[in-house]
């Protein structure tokens, strides 16, 4: 991923399946945890607009780009109007996947899910982009355009936040 | 486990559909879905750009297309709306409302293209019609090798161009036999032997 900017910047249509290899998982699974079902639909068109994007920048600003905070910040700016765009692509025909099904399910998300949407918005972004997508806290504070000690206090929250759920549950 | 690491375990991979949706969605990939034909079934193909090619699903389609266009191809659904069209331009010999993907031809085999698709269905023209109407009537020849290079047989009407001693001439999709199927059903006799 470190070269990946600047492979994208030579040749964009090259290397983006790679970009996309390597963020799905975190994009889709940080989706997931905000805004549940809609993730995977979410993901697609942040990959999309990702893509429109970098055919329309200059070499000079893709090589400088810290992808993963950027494709973030896409993602979180998408508005609902995504549904109406996604019509008038082509899209796999669906019987051919197997959708998420192979993946065995250690933890339950359902329960997960529930508890995350529990925290005000703010917070659940700064928990997930924390802790379940990885980002580091100055990446995070970009995204969100939070100053770090806010993103640091709003983790910290959330955490407690989600020891007393589990604690209200047992 | 504590708290941050059940968070972290929250992360799994995305299903197999979004990375060929992305695909499929930006053009990195075309679309190829099947359809019924007078002349057998079709492998087409599209992307958001519009149809990019038409072949038949016999053949050997998917080395056909990326040769020829360098992309890869996904068993898709066209964009909503876009079945309908393409199957009425299959059965009136003409694009209609359905968007083409023409980039990769050149200007002039564009504009023959779309001479072509003004040739009402029943009828037929020869090469050296459509010539005179791109106004290069000495281009008859040009005309004949953008004909059998027409990327979207059948949608665009390429069958309908004939030599001008009244033979039908070549044809891409599947040779001079489904010419004679596709006009004998349009209510044109040919002549020839």
């Amino acid at each position: 991923m470190d070269d990946l900017p600047i492979r994208l910047a030579e040749d964009l249509d090259g290397a983006f399946p790679e970009l996309v290899e390597g963020l799905q998982s975190e994009l889709y699974s940080g989706l997931r945890s905000l805004a549940g079902g809609d993730a995977e639909d979410l993901a697609q068109e942040t990959f999309i607009r990702a893509y429109r994007a970098l055919s329309s920048y200059d070499t000079a600003r893709v090589r400088n780009l810290s992808l993963r905070g950027w494709i973030w910040t896409i993602a979180l700016n998408l508005g609902r109007n995504h549904l109406r765009d996604r019509a008038r692509r082509p899209t796999v025909a669906n019987e051919l996947f197997d959708v998420g099904r192979d993946d065995p399910e250690p933890i339950d998300w359902m329960a997960w899910e529930a508890r995350l949407q529990k925290l005000s918005l703010p917070i659940r972004k700064a928990v997930v982009l924390r802790h379940v997508v990885g980002l580091d806290y100055p990446e995070i504070s970009s995204v969100t355009g939070r100053p770090v000690g806010t993103v640091k206090a709003d983790v910290h929250r959330g955490l407690q936040r989600l020891r007393t759920i589990m604690e209200d549950e047992e | 486990m504590n708290i941050e690491e059940t968070l972290a375990g929250l992360r799994r991979g995305a299903p197999a559909s979004l990375k060929a949706n992305v695909e499929l969605g930006t053009g990195l990939a075309d679309g190829v879905s099947i359809f019924e034909s007078p002349v057998g079934e079709l492998a087409v193909t599209f992307n958001p750009h519009g149809v990019s090619s038409v072949s038949l699903a016999a053949l050997d389609f998917e080395d056909y297309f990326a040769d020829r266009f360098g992309r890869r191809l996904i068993e898709a659904r066209p964009p909503s709306g876009w079945e309908k069209l393409i199957n009425r331009g299959i059965e009136a010999g003409n694009p209609g409302q359905l968007p083409l993907d023409l980039r990769g031809v050149t200007a002039f085999r564009r504009e023959i293209m779309l001479i072509a698709t003004t040739i009402p269905r029943g009828e037929v023209r020869p090469y050296q019609w459509l010539a005179r109407q791109a106004g290069r009537p000495g281009a008859a020849r040009a005309v004949g090798s953008a004909m059998a290079n027409n990327p979207i047989p059948l949608i665009v009407p390429c069958h309908r161009v004939v030599r001008s001693d009244g033979s039908l001439g070549a044809y891409s999709l599947g040779g001079a036999d489904n010419k004679r199927v596709l006009l004998a059903r349009e209510g044109f006799v040919s002549t020839e032997g």
